[in-house]
């Protein structure tokens, strides 16, 4: 079963971690000095919040897989979506090592499927993320969107 | 169980129509001349996007409970003083029950 991923740049990683950790009912799986992690089960979402300079706001999306089939499976589907993919590979970071790959969606979002082995001392050099985010320099950072009544939502059903 | 909601603004909606019914690998549960909308089973998700010419990127995050009793604890949260640290507007909502009708024989 794959799951949502959401990664969000806060300013007050403390008073962010109070907010969501009300808002899921649920504390952080990881805290780290500028990062938190929840791995929800209800909904189903790997919710990430980091305070590393970016402007708060959304960061990024993603699709977290639990297997290489599944991760080749979402790999076709970008390629079917078209666009550029920055395949990343295996690389250490937000405190656990992967295997993914990056692509923009038409609304400027920058999302990564990704497969986790394991855990991480450090955030991450950037060694093979920087490569990736600055191919999506441009449209990575969503811009800060204040917090405002949406428009109306779409879909009636 | 929760589900997670995500609202878009594109500026194309067909491209936008293409690009996530690849990427969610189903078509849209329902779309009009302006939005579009994803029920996903796997991963779960509500996504929907809608043409919004003067910006683009996520315009809001939600949360779809079950009952009204979690939307209104939720919404208590969400109108509380913590929701400045959000960084991002959130919405709670009720799930809809799906109702499905077979022809009657």
């Amino acid at each position: 079963m794959k799951r949502m991923h959401v990664h969000v740049a806060v300013d007050n990683l403390m008073q962010s971690i109070s907010f969501y950790s009300a808002l899921f009912d649920a504390q952080p799986a990881v805290v780290k000095a500028d990062y938190a992690k929840w791995m929800l089960d209800d909904p189903r979402v790997n919710f990430a919040i980091s305070t590393r300079g970016r402007q708060p706001g959304l960061d990024h999306l993603g699709i977290q897989v639990e297997s290489k089939g599944e991760l080749q499976e979402v790999y076709a589907r970008l390629r079917k979506a078209g666009g550029n993919i920055v395949e990343q590979g295996e690389t250490s970071c937000c405190y656990a090592k992967s295997e993914k790959s990056w692509i923009d969606d038409p609304a400027g979002i920058s999302w990564e499927t990704f497969y986790t082995t394991g855990e991480s001392i450090d955030y991450g050099d950037g060694s093979g993320e920087r490569v990736a985010r600055v191919a999506h320099e441009k449209s990575c950072c969503a811009p800060a969107i204040e917090p405002q009544s949406a428009t109306a939502c779409g879909c009636p059903g | 169980m929760k589900r997670l909601h995500l609202h878009v603004a594109v500026d194309n909606l067909s491209k936008a129509v293409g690009f996530y019914s690849n990427l969610f690998a189903t078509r849209p549960c329902c779309a009009g001349r302006t939005f579009a909308n994803w029920r996903v089973n796997d991963p779960d998700l509500n996504f929907g996007v809608s043409i919004i010419l003067e910006r683009k990127g996520v315009l809001h995050l939600g949360l779809e409970v079950d009952r009204p009793d979690q939307l209104n604890t939720i919404d208590h949260i969400l109108k509380g003083p913590r929701h400045a640290a959000a960084a991002l507007p959130w919405e709670v909502s009720v799930r809809k029950p799906t109702i499905r009708r077979e022809p009657s024989s």
